[in-house]
C-alpha cells in the first residue's frame, strides 16, 4: 500500500524529470514557432553518449568514480551544441517563413535519421549505465529508502526554472528576447538580430534536450526508440501547461506526474494512457492549455 | 477568348476523363493476376491496403491536415478483423470487412470530438499520442496477444473456403483491387463534390470560412471519420491478405511515420497519386529492407527532407500558406 | 430599429478597444465610420461580427440579443462583413473563390453528389463578378495571390455581399488603392449594395469618400465613439478636427 509522502515524492521525481526534458522544447516553440520532434532524438543522444562515456569509463578505470557525473554536462554540452547548431544553420533557417507544418515534417525528417544514426553508431543493444546513480546511495525519507540521485532530479528541475525566469526577468538578454517573442518582425525592425537569437535559443533548447538524456541514462535502460516515447511525453506536457510557456510545463508537468504516480500505483497498465487523458481534460476546458495565451487573429 | 475557357470548363464537368482512367486502372490491374509473378501480386496487394491509409491521409492534407498517427486506425482495422475471427469465429471475409470499418468508424467518431478541435502541429501529434496509446494498450494486454499479435486462419468467401496457405488467391486480389478503385471512387466524387470544395476553403482560410457560415469543426470531423475509416479498411484487408497482424507493425510511430511520407511525396492533387506511390513505396522498400536494413528510416528521413527542401511546387505547396 | 448596440465593452490589457459604446443602425442607412488607427474600429466589427467576445455590453439585432452568437450565427441571421486585410482563398482561382462562397450561401456545404465547379456554376460565378464592374476578362483566370491588392479587396467585398445579407460591415474597403480608384470602387460596390437593399457601416479614412457616400458619419477615438452625426457636422465638430482630421 503507498503512503501519501511516497506518492507525492514520486510524483515530483516524475514531474521534475518530465520538465526536464519539456522545457527546452517549449522555450524552441515560444520563441521560434518550430515544434522541434528531433528534441526526442536529443534526448536519445545524450542518454546513449552519456551511457556511452560512463561504461568506457568503468570499463578501463576503477579510481575517482565520482569524475564519471562529469559526462553528463560533457555529452549535453557537446552533443547538444553541435547537433543544435548544424539543425538550425542547415535546415530549419530555410524554411522559418514557411507552415509549422512543413517545419514539423523537416524536423520529423531529421527525427527519422537521428533514429537510425543512433543504431548504426551506438548498436541496438541496450546500455545499463547504472553506476553514477548507485554511487549516490540511498537516502530516507520519512523512513522509506530513496536513491539520491533521482531525488537530484528536483534540484535540476528547479535549477532549470529558475534559470530561465532570472534571465527573463533580470537579464537584458531576456528583455530582448521577449521582444522578439512578442513581435519578430519590430523586433528586427529595430535592430535586434533575431536570426542570432534563434540560433542561440535553439542550440539551448537542444543543449536541455541532451541534458535531460544525459541525466536520466543511468536511470534507464539505453535502448533503441526512447526518444519517440519522450517526444511524445514532453510534446503532452508542453501542450498541457500552454505551449511556449516554460512556468506552464512545470505546471503541466506536476499534474501529469501526479496523475502518473498514482495510476502507477494502482492500474500500471494505463500508465502512457493517464498521461494523455490529463492532457485531453485540460485541453477540454482550455484548449490553449494551462499558461498559453488564446491567440486571436488580428484582422 | 471567354468561350474558349468556357469550353474547356464543360470538358471538366461533362467528359470525365478520370473516371475513365480509373476504370483503365481497374482493369489493369486485375489483367496483372495474370501476367505477374506472386511476389509482385502480393506486393501490388499490399501496397493497396496501405494506399487506402494513404488514400486518407489525402483526405485530412486537402483540408491542411496531417496526422502522425493514421497506424493506429490501421492497426483498428486490422484487429477487427482478428478479433472478429478469433473471438466471434466469423470466417466470412464481407462480414470481417464491415467489422474493421465500423471499428474504425466509430472510434474516429468519438474520437473526432477530441481532434478537430485543433490544428496544425496539435493536429498532427495529437494522433501520435494517441497512436502511441493504443499501442502501448495492446502490447500491455495478453488477450491481444501482446507484441505476438494476431493470426487468423481459413477465410471464406461468400460461404466458398479457401484453405489457410492460399492467402493470395484470386479473390483476395479482387477484393482488393475492387475495393481500393471504388474508394477511389467514392473519393474522387467527393473532391470534386461541394462538400470537398469546402476543405481547400478550410484549408486556405479558416477566419474567411467560417464567416461564409462554414461550421468548420464539423468539417473537420467530418473528414477525420472519412479518413480514418478508409484507414482502417486498409488495415481490414492487410489481415485479410497476410494473415497476421502485431502492433508493432501497424500503430507503432514509425509505420505512421512511413504513411505521412508516402502521403506527403504523392502530394494531395490526385487520387491515383497515393495508390502508385505507395506500390513505389512498397517495391522499393521490398528491397531496402533487405539491402539497407538498418538504414530505412534514414533514407526515408532525407528523401522527405530534400523533397520539401527542394521541390518546389510538389510536397511543400500543399501546406504553402505563409506564416503571418 | 435593425442593429443596436448597448454600453459595449472590451479590453486588451490595459488598451481599451471598446469603451461604454452605444449605436443604433437603422435599415438602409449608409453609415461612415471614422478614427485613427488603433481608435477601435475594427475591433468594433469584430465584436458585432462575434469573432471577439465583448466584455461587457449587449448587442440587438431586430430587437433579438446576437450577444453571444459566434461567426457562422451572425452570418447566418444575415450580418456579412469584408476585411481590412482581404480575407479569402489565396491559392485558389477568382472563379472558384465565389463560387464556394455561393455553394456555401446556397447552403450546399454538406452537398455531395454534383459537381462544385460545374460549368452553370462558372457561368454564374462570371456573370456575378460582371455585374459588380469587376475586371472579369482579366483577372478570371488567376488565383488570388495574384491579384493586385484594389482587385482582392474588391473580391473580398463581393464575397462578402454575396448571400444578400441585410447588413454589411466594410473594413476600410478602399485602403491600398489609388485615389482614381477609391471613388469608381466605392461607386459601384454601393450601387450593388443598395440594389438589394443592404445596409452599409464602411470605415474609411478618406474624408472625401466618407462625406461623398455616407449619410452618417460616427467618429471613433481611444475606444470611445466622440461624434455621431450628419456628416457636414461631425466634421466641424472640434474634437473631430483635432483628433482624427488634424491627426491624419
Ligand atoms: N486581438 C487583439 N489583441 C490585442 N490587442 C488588440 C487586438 N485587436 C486590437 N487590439 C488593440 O486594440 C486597439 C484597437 O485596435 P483596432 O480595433 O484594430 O483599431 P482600428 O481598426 O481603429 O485601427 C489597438 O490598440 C490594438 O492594438
Ligand atoms: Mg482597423
Amino acid at each position: 500500500m503507498a503512503s501519501i509522502p511516497f506518492i507525492i515524492l514520486d510524483s515530483l521525481v516524475y514531474a521534475s524529470w518530465l520538465f526536464m526534458v519539456a522545457s527546452g522544447l517549449t522555450l524552441i516553440y515560444g520563441v521560434m514557432k518550430v515544434l522541434n520532434v528531433a528534441h526526442g532524438s536529443l534526448y536519445a543522444f545524450g542518454a546513449y553518449a552519456n551511457a556511452w562515456l560512463i561504461g568506457w569509463y568503468f570499463n578501463n578505470y576503477t579510481e575517482f568514480e565520482f569524475l564519471s557525473f562529469l559526462f553528463i554536462p560533457i555529452s549535453a554540452l557537446v552533443i547538444g551544441i553541435i547537433l543544435g547548431f548544424l539543425i538550425e544553420k542547415f535546415f530549419l533557417r530555410k524554411i522559418y517563413f514557411r507552415d509549422e507544418i512543413v517545419v514539423v515534417l523537416v524536423t520529423y525528417g531529421l527525427f527519422l535519421i537521428f533514429e537510425d544514426a543512433m543504431k548504426l553508431i551506438f548498436g541496438t543493444t541496450s546500455y545499463l549505465p547504472y553506476q553514477p546513480r548507485m554511487l549516490l546511495g540511498n537516502i530516507n525519507v520519512l523512513s522509506i529508502p530513496y536513491v539520491i540521485y533521482d531525488l537530484a532530479i528536483i534540484g535540476i528541475a528547479a535549477l532549470i526554472w529558475f534559470l530561465f525566469n532570472f534571465i527573463i526577468k533580470f537579464t537584458k538578454i531576456g528583455k530582448l528576447l521577449l521582444s522578439v517573442i512578442n513581435d519578430r518582425e519590430m523586433s528586427s525592425a529595430l535592430g535586434i538580430n533575431v536570426n542570432k537569437f534563434f540560433i542561440y535559443t535553439f542550440t539551448f533548447g537542444c543543449l536541455l534536450g541532451c541534458l535531460g538524456g544525459a541525466v536520466s541514462a543511468p536511470m534507464i535502460s539505453v535502448v533503441p526508440g526512447i526518444g519517440v516515447e519522450v517526444i511524445v511525453l514532453a510534446f503532452a506536457v508542453v501542450v498541457t501547461g500552454g505551449l511556449g510557456s516554460v512556468t506552464g510545463a512545470a505546471i503541466g508537468a506536476l499534474f501529469i506526474g501526479l496523475a502518473r504516480t498514482i495510476t502507477i500505483f494502482y492500474a500500471p497498465q494505463l500508465e502512457l494512457f493517464i498521461v494523455f487523458f490529463v492532457m485531453a481534460i485540460i485541453l477540454s476546458f482550455k484548449p490553449e492549455g494551462l499558461f498559453g495565451s488564446k491567440e486571436v487573429r488580428k484582422i | 477568348m471567354a468561350v474558349k475557357k468556357l469550353e474547356r470548363y464543360k470538358m471538366r464537368g461533362l467528359i470525365n476523363k478520370d473516371k475513365l482512367l480509373l476504370i483503365a486502372f481497374l482493369f489493369t490491374f486485375i489483367s496483372f493476376w495474370f501476367l505477374l509473378p506472386d511476389y509482385a501480386i502480393n506486393t501490388i496487394s499490399l501496397s493497396f491496403c496501405n494506399g487506402l491509409v494513404i488514400l486518407g491521409l489525402l483526405l485530412l492534407m486537402r483540408a491542411g491536415l496531417i496526422s502522425f498517427g493514421h497506424g493506429m486506425y490501421y492497426c483498428l482495422g486490422g484487429y477487427a478483423v482478428a478479433m472478429t475471427y478469433n473471438f466471434l469465429q466469423i470466417k466470412e471475409v464481407f462480414v470481417l470487412i464491415a467489422f474493421s470499418v465500423l471499428a474504425g468508424f466509430i472510434v474516429s467518431f468519438f474520437l473526432g470530438f477530441f481532434v478537430r478541435r485543433f490544428r496544425g502541429i496539435f493536429f498532427a501529434m495529437l494522433n501520435l499520442a494517441l497512436s502511441m496509446i493504443l499501442f502501448g494498450i495492446i502490447v500491455k494486454s495478453i488477450s491481444l496477444g501482446s507484441t505476438d499479435g494476431f493470426g487468423i486462419k481459413e477465410l471464406t468467401y461468400f460461404n466458398h473456403a479457401i484453405e489457410d496457405e492460399k492467402r493470395l488467391n484470386i479473390f483476395s486480389y479482387l477484393l482488393i483491387v475492387i475495393l481500393t478503385s471504388l474508394m477511389m471512387m467514392i473519393v474522387m466524387t467527393f473532391l470534386k463534390s461541394p462538400s470537398g470544395k469546402i476543405l481547400e476553403a478550410i484549408r486556405e482560410n479558416e477566419i474567411r470560412s467560417s464567416y461564409l457560415g462554414i461550421s468548420i469543426n464539423k468539417q473537420i470531423h467530418k473528414i477525420y471519420i472519412f479518413s480514418s475509416t478508409l484507414a482502417a479498411l486498409g488495415g481490414g484487408l492487410m489481415v485479410i491478405l497476410i494473415g497476421h497482424i502485431t502492433p508493432e507493425d501497424t500503430a507503432y510511430w514509425t509505420r505512421s511515420g512511413e504513411f505521412v511520407f508516402v502521403a506527403i511525396l504523392s502530394g494531395s492533387l490526385n487520387v491515383f497519386a497515393p495508390l502508385i506511390g505507395s506500390l513505389f513505396f512498397e517495391f522499393i522498400r521490398s528491397y531496402a529492407l533487405f539491402y539497407f536494413p538498418n538504414t530505412w528510416q534514414m533514407i526515408i528521413g532525407v528523401v522527405l527532407i530534400l523533397g520539401i527542401l527542394y521541390l518546389p511546387e510538389g510536397i511543400g505547396s500543399i501546406f504553402n500558406k505563409r506564416k503571418k | 430599429m435593425l442593429l443596436e448596440v448597448k454600453n459595449l465593452n472590451k479590453k486588451f490589457g490595459s488598451v481599451s478597444a471598446a469603451n461604454n459604446i452605444n449605436f443604433k443602425m437603422n435599415e438602409n442607412e449608409i453609415i461612415g465610420v471614422i478614427g485613427a488607427n488603433g481608435a477601435g474600429k475594427t475591433t468594433f466589427c469584430n465584436i458585432i461580427t462575434g469573432y471577439l467576445k465583448p466584455d461587457s455590453g449587449v448587442i440587438l439585432y431586430e430587437g433579438k440579443n446576437i450577444t453571444k452568437f459566434n461567426v457562422q450565427e451572425i452570418k447566418n441571421i444575415g450580418i456579412h462583413r469584408s476585411f481590412q486585410i482581404p480575407q479569402v482563398f489565396e491559392n485558389l482561382g477568382v472563379l472558384e473563390n465565389i463560387i464556394i462562397t455561393e455553394l456555401v450561401a446556397k447552403n450546399k456545404q454538406n452537398a455531395l453528389f454534383e459537381d462544385a465547379y460545374s460549368k452553370k456554376n462558372y457561368q454564374n460565378a462570371i456573370k456575378l463578378l460582371e455585374k459588380f464592374s469587376f475586371d472579369v476578362d482579366k483577372f478570371k483566370d488567376k488565383t488570388v495571390k495574384e491579384l493586385p491588392q484594389g482587385a482582392r479587396k474588391v473580391l473580398d467585398i463581393l464575397i462578402a455581399i454575396i448571400g444578400k445579407p441585410k447588413v454589411i460591415l466594410l473594413d476600410e474597403p478602399t485602403s491600398g488603392i489609388s485615389t482614381d480608384e477609391k471613388n469608381v470602387i466605392m461607386k459601384n460596390i454601393l450601387r450593388a449594395i443598395k440594389e438589394f437593399n443592404i445596409s452599409v457601416l464602411f470605415i474609411e479614412h478618406d474624408m472625401e469618400i466618407v462625406e461623398k457616400f455616407s449619410e452618417r458619419v460616427v467618429a471613433f477615438y481611444n475606444g470611445e465613439i466622440i461624434a455621431d452625426d450628419k456628416p457636414s457636422k461631425v466634421f466641424n465638430q472640434n474634437n473631430v478636427k483635432k483628433f482624427i482630421i488634424g491627426g491624419l
